[in-house]
């Protein structure tokens, strides 16, 4: 088990991804958010406004990296280019955490800029963990990884998803964040129970949960983020804050994005939904 | 026996990149939708992003372009460039090379100008950090230094020479306007790309400002500077022709005192 298990990052609220469509709005309203998931990726940039954008928006909030391109389910060398960017980048953020996702983006040099599905085997796990090590122990902050959407499954997969992470998280003490939605999206495409999913997973190795909405095909459903989060998610939440407690949340929100100040009600939704689970959560009156 | 990791692997790439549906045998069959079906998700996902992240880059390339002739180009270049980074800002890079080089874009070579400017302001815009020389730093230097004075280019800073009206082109695009018909100029536009407050910004240079430009960056010092000046201009008029060059370099942050 890595170094990196033994301290479990704080709670630390309800929050927002971070878009430039936002930026304006929230250095000039500092809005009541309390923090924000910055993209990694946009920041692995050389210099100019991205960066001096995010210095400010470091000044004033917590943040947590969240990258798309680890590549840690991926077959061919984890690209240490790319891990020293994060660390770097980290050094400027001071992230409470930083995460990436539960799959490959591509093997021969080519990054396909998806998240692709892989099947669940013994070999699989036994490669994926020893890459987490060696993330874990480069990186030195606390590693998260979180469960993808996905729309096919593989005949040789060996157990199922939940069980997967499960053994992934106790081998290398990865933390985990939980998307609700690809939880829901997932359990519709691969016909299970979610809460099956959920139930099935470590309830102290939890420290976020994304919600985001999704696009429903009628016999497959796609993680777009490109909609309000669905009622169907946010029953899933509820009984995701019954199993993990109080879990730092945001919302995800890539495609047709709002105002931010259009948004602040759906955040604040999470909120409610949060205190009603969860009173002690609640600000105390002045 | 089961495929391992790495063929699955092979195989899913093999079938977003090529169409090869290989893989099909290893993937589940689904209750409610067939396997190609769910496959394409993943397959159409693919140039679908791509395109965009293109269309980001490039948006008066695509409004000049429009949506399908640009979406064209874009599939001829994810399938001969694909992507070799893990970082998406970088993907477009080799696009504008792409279009003046391409059949049949090649063709219109307001085409690769246009998105030769757009690449050099997105690669401006994000450009290394640099403290900027002011007038400030230049005031300190003594009079009898100022010949052998040299300078360095902001790392935000390139340089363009077009061919066509591209960046006329461009100029009405981002005002909403409708663009001049594409045209071959008989002289080469000299252009000089850089960041300004934040900002990716591009002006035109006259023949006599490039060719000093070009010549500064490379390490000729001052007083060459002027004399070069000296074979365009009355030899009198040549320091002050290089001084008022200079001031306008200081005051849009094209040079850096580091």
């Amino acid at each position: 088990m890595s170094s990196q298990s033994s301290t479990r990052p704080p709670f630390i609220g309800f929050g927002m991804g971070l878009r430039p469509e936002h930026y304006t709005e929230i250095l000039e309203g500092n809005p009541p958010i309390d923090w924000f998931e910055v993209i990694s990726e946009n920041f692995l940039v050389p210099g100019g406004k991205p960066l001096a954008i995010l210095d400010q928006i470091v000044e004033r909030y917590p943040v947590v990296m969240h990258g798309v391109s680890l590549s840690i389910a991926s077959t061919q060398p984890l690209d240490m280019d790319y891990l020293q960017g994060l660390k770097t980048l980290a050094k400027r953020t001071d992230p409470k955490w930083i995460s990436d996702h539960l799959c490959w983006t591509g093997v021969h040099g080519v990054n396909l800029h998806d998240l692709l599905p892989f099947p669940y085997t013994q070999e699989a796990l036994d490669h994926i963990c020893e890459r987490i090590n060696i993330v874990q122990d480069f990186l030195g902050r606390p590693f998260t990884l979180e469960n993808v959407s996905s729309y096919v499954g593989f005949n040789n997969s060996e157990m199922t998803e939940w069980d997967f992470i499960s053994e992934m998280s106790k081998r290398t003490g990865c933390w985990l964040l939980l998307d609700v939605n690809n939880v829901f999206v997932s359990s519709f495409n691969h016909d299970f129970d979610p809460l099956e999913f959920i139930n099935g997973i470590p309830h102290d190795r939890v420290v976020q949960f994304h919600m985001a909405g999704h696009s429903d095909h009628e016999t497959y459903i796609v993680d777009t983020h490109d909609a309000p989060v669905r009622d169907e998610v946010w029953e899933l939440y509820k009984a995701c804050l019954k199993r993990f407690g109080p879990v730092s949340t945001i919302i995800e929100r890539d495609d047709n994005i709002p105002p931010l100040a259009e948004m602040l009600p759906e955040l604040q939704k999470v909120r409610d939904i949060a205190y009603d689970v969860h009173p002690e959560l609640k600000p105390k009156a002045a | 026996m089961a495929s391992s990791l790495k063929d699955i692997q092979d195989k899913f790439q093999k079938s977003i990149l090529e169409g090869n549906d290989a893989i099909l045998d290893d993937i589940c069959v689904n209750k409610k939708e067939t396997k190609e079906t769910l496959l394409n998700v993943y397959q159409y996902a693919y140039g679908a992003r791509l395109v965009e992240f293109l269309q980001n880059d490039y948006p008066m390339t695509l409004l000049y372009l429009g949506d399908d002739v640009f979406s064209n180009a874009g599939k001829v270049y994810y399938k001969t460039h694909p992507s070799d980074n893990p970082n998406a800002r970088w993907f477009g890079r080799h696009f504008a090379h792409f279009l003046q080089t391409a059949t049949p874009f090649q063709g219109m070579p307001e085409l690769g100008d246009l998105a030769g400017l757009e690449l050099a302001l997105n690669t401006a815009f994000d450009a290394t950090n640099a403290p900027v020389l002011t007038q400030e730093h230049l005031a300190q230097i003594a009079p009898e230094d100022w010949p052998l004075l040299t300078f360095t280019a902001h790392p935000s800073t390139s340089r363009l020479q077009m061919t066509t009206n591209a960046s006329a082109i461009w100029a009405a695009l981002s005002n909403d306007e409708t663009p001049p018909e594409a045209q071959v100029t008989s002289d080469p536009t000299e252009l000089i790309v850089w960041r300004g407050e934040g900002m990716a910004r591009y002006r035109p240079m006259s023949y006599d400002e490039a060719m000093i430009w070009d010549e500064a960056i490379k390490g000729a010092n001052f007083g060459t500077l002027c004399e070069m000046l000296g074979t365009y201009w009355p030899e009198e008029e040549a320091p002050l022709k290089a001084a008022n060059y200079l001031l306008a370099w200081l005051g849009s942050e094209v040079l850096t005192s580091s």
